[in-house]
């Protein structure tokens, strides 16, 4: 028989496709067709699966080979299709028996020799094949540890074409070692005991974590803002299963396993440069649709240093994701839509020159400058900013202390305690977190305390408050109402949670 | 040939705050002033551009250019003028305003400070505008961001009377976010300023307008400043009228508290801390 077929998973975005890999080989002046929308990385598969076959001592078809990846409208890039070709055509070529691939999953690159290379997305892509009901599935090596994520579907790691081809005609394989599937729950290379001092950066690090409060920080350069910041995925609680698998999904697609392992549970930090391109934050790419660092963080902190140097439009790209918890990516190929629900960590200096603190003598920076510096951050954005935060340089009490401040697991424990007193109060409703509480919810069923609300409407009245900043400090307090086991925010919480907002609006 | 439309015709050829002209102006009268310029009773070659531009200026014409733009000629004299300017060496030689004049003779208290305050200047400037004002004081400011507009907005939160003098031309908004203020702030007070409509909003033209802040109020009030500030000009313009001047104190560690801290440092300010500390202090004074 001239016709075999077998399977593979195309990607787009987040979302898989199972693609059947057909290959008919037929009489005529030998040529090599390859058909169903393929990008070039793709298109070049044929150079890699002939050198790979050659390579392996099997027999190149010298005949018309036509290879057609259905369905055929769906655009498809990438290199990972290489394996389902070269075993589709071996088949075709009558090397090997067609039932036994027709509905195994191959994924991975070939390189000349005939080894398999790793590929990005293996872990969407497996999810993918799982939905569409396949058991068998077939990946790189170096790949298998992120694979073995999946549960329900047979993995089987190969490193060579040999050993496919080995285990498909006559059922022997080298069972690849188990990799420790112990998730890593924390690391402690970061720790909250290391920051000096900082007592109100580290309150609203906490509160922030505690009901998922976007923040900013303000201070000179040296005051501790990034070692903070940095620190935030520490307090937060541990992933769930599967919370981490999507973070690794995404992380698979982008190919980024190599600064975070896939069994990781703790919370991911992605600290984009200011110099970044809107792309780079929200995700996108002609062809091939990459996640962008708020993605990446989803599950996680979006940590932006230097924040008014973003470039504009840069900051504000992230609105829709702040609002909705996704990203939509729209191209040509389709719309793409990423997770992405992140606690947005914003960093600033205090002016441009770095040097307005303290007695400021040696800011170099006008009046106006000062003025713009901070302006640069819009108010659409800074609206979704619970608390703005100063963070003042280390004092010398602070520095020669010897003992060590309180570490993240202490704070991590107050963090999970306050977290479930909210969840425990919204179970009848679809959000989890204080900071997630609709306005509507806000007016009508979570006020705070008589005196608290009495305080509020004082400040509104006396325009000190926008009816906006009203709603964002009651979320903040039901935070603080929740650290400090108060059934409903007291006027203490309303008055700590409005300093924590920055009092005055500008 | 009148007073009036000599001074008019003089304020709209002489920039704000010219010692020599202010002097001469003040000691005699803006007719015979008018009248030796334009007899060659000064240096013709020294002052020629000043003669050409006063010989080719018209009343009616400066005159529609001020009311066109709703706002109202003041010389001394004139029932709203704020006579407290006239302690200055080179007091203004005509004003413009726009809005209530008759607050412009009230008691006021100047409100000053830096346009980039923090939640706490922002804060105690409104509260002490607001303060004064439950007292029939008006407020007396600049009309710039920060210290400025809080201070205003306080005013006017409390239901009282302000006044902004600006460095700029009456027709011309400076800042340009503050118009809203400054037409709220026409509504029950007044805008007040020394130069011609049209004028921007030029460096200098803002240090002879702090002179007129310190010069119309009974005392002046910093709020926050930094080191080097605009503020603190103001502050020195009213303790050499010896007016009383006032500063609140901020955290030694806040860059725009350092001003305020010269200040108080230097014995040119009396340090307050509440709105009825400053009473006390400015009624001892008067």
């Amino acid at each position: 028989m001239s016709l075999a077929h077998t399977q593979s998973v195309a990607l787009l975005g987040l979302d898989g496709h199972v693609v059947t890999v057909e290959v008919d080989i037929a009489d005529g002046l030998p040529m090599y067709v390859l058909l169903g929308l393929p990008d070039a990385a793709l298109s070049e598969s044929r150079d890699r699966v002939r050198s790979a076959i050659v390579n392996c001592g099997e027999k190149w078809p010298n005949r018309k080979v036509t290879v057609s990846l259905s369905p055929a409208w769906l655009p498809k890039s990438g290199s990972s299709f290489d394996l389902a070709i070269c075993i589709a055509l071996l088949s075709a070529h009558e090397t090997i028996s067609a039932e036994a691939i027709a509905d195994i999953v191959f994924l991975g690159e070939l390189s000349l020799d005939g080894r398999i290379r790793a590929v990005r997305g293996v872990l969407p892509a497996l999810i993918a094949a799982q939905k569409a009901g396949v058991k068998t599935a077939v990946v790189p090596s170096a790949n298998y540890q992120e694979a073995q994520l999946m549960q329900g579907i047979e993995i089987i790691a190969m490193e060579h074409v040999k050993q496919v081809l080995r285990w498909l005609r006559t059922g022997e394989r080298e069972i690849a070692d188990e990799f420790d599937l112990q998730w890593q729950p924390f690391d402690d290379t970061l720790d909250f005991a290391d920051v000096a001092g900082q007592p109100q950066a580290r309150l609203a690090a906490e509160i922030a974590a505690a009901g998922g409060h976007h923040i900013l920080l303000i201070g000179p350069p040296g005051a501790g803002k990034t070692m903070i910041a940095e620190r935030i995925p520490t307090i937060l609680p541990s992933l769930s299963i599967a919370q981490a698998l999507e973070v690794a999904a995404v992380h698979s697609i982008a190919g980024l396993f190599t600064n975070r392992s896939p069994t990781s549970l703790l919370a991911p930090i992605v600290s984009p440069h200011h110099t970044t391109t809107r792309v780079a934050m929200v995700g996108g790419g002609a062809h091939v649709i990459k996640p962008g660092a708020c993605s990446l963080a989803h599950n996680g902190v979006l940590f932006i240093d230097e924040a008014p140097e973003c470039p504009a439009g840069v900051l504000d790209s992230l609105r829709q994701p702040l609002e909705a918890g996704t990203i939509t990516i729209a191209r040509s190929i389709g719309n793409i839509t990423f997770p992405a629900q992140f606690l947005l960590v914003l960093a600033a200096n205090p002016c441009p020159c770095g040097k307005f603190s303290g007695r400021g003598r040696n800011c170099t920076c006008t009046s106006q400058q000062v003025r713009r510096y901070l302006g640069r951050l819009s108010g659409p954005l800074m609206d979704r900013i619970d608390m703005r935060v100063q963070v003042d340089p280390v004092g010398r009490v602070d520095m020669a202390r010897t003992d060590l401040g309180e570490t993240s697991a202490a704070i991590r424990l107050r963090v999970i305690a306050a977290r479930s007193v909210a969840e425990v109060r919204f179970a009848d409703y679809n959000w989890k977190l204080n900071s997630q509480i609709p306005s509507r919810a806000l007016r009508t069923v979570f006020q705070p305390e008589r005196a608290g609300m009495n305080f509020l409407h004082d400040e509104l009245d006396k325009e000190r408050i926008t009816a906006r900043g009203l709603h964002k400090i009651i979320r903040v307090a039901w935070t603080l109402a929740d650290m400090h086991g108060h059934a409903i925010p007291t006027l203490n919480d309303v008055e700590q949670a409005h300093i924590l907002r920055g009092g005055v609006e500008l | 040939m009148n007073e009036r439309e000599a001074r008019a015709i003089l304020f709209s050829a002489i920039e704000g705050g010219h010692s020599f002209w202010s002097a001469e102006i003040f000691e005699t009268s803006a007719l015979i002033v008018y009248n030796k310029l334009i007899n060659g009773g000064y240096d013709c070659i020294k002052h020629g551009a000043l003669i050409e531009e006063v010989k080719s200026a018209s009343f009616d014409q400066i005159s529609t250019s001020i009311q066109v733009h709703g706002a109202h000629l003041l010389i001394p004299g004139d029932s709203h003028w704020p006579s407290k300017v006239d302690d200055l060496t080179n007091p203004p030689i005509a004003l413009i305003a726009k809005g209530n004049c008759e607050v412009l003779r009230t008691d006021s208290l100047a409100i000053v400070g830096t346009r980039n305050p923090t939640n706490y200047g922002a804060r105690i400037a409104g509260d002490f505008a607001a303060g004064f004002v439950d007292r029939q004081w008006s407020v007396v400011s600049g009309g710039a961001y920060g210290i400025d507009s809080f201070a205003h907005k306080g005013a006017l939160i409390a239901e009282g009377v302000t006044i902004a003098i600006i460095a700029c031309g009456i027709d011309i908004n400076y800042p340009a976010g503050n118009t809203r203020l400054f037409n709220e702030i026409c509504e029950s007070g007044a805008l007040l300023t020394e130069v011609m409509p049209g004028c921007r909003a030029l460096p200098h033209r803002f240090l002879t307008r702090n002179r007129l802040i310190a010069a119309i109020s009974q005392a002046t009030l910093v709020v926050e400043a930094a080191f080097r500030s605009g503020s603190l000009r103001t502050a020195r313009d009213a303790a050499q009228l010896l007016r009383p001047v006032m500063a609140i104190p901020g955290p030694i560690n806040s860059p725009t508290s350092e001003g305020c801290h010269r200040l108080i440092g230097e014995r040119a300010a009396e340090i307050v801390t509440s709105v009825a500390d400053a009473v006390e202090f400015i009624g001892i004074n008067q």
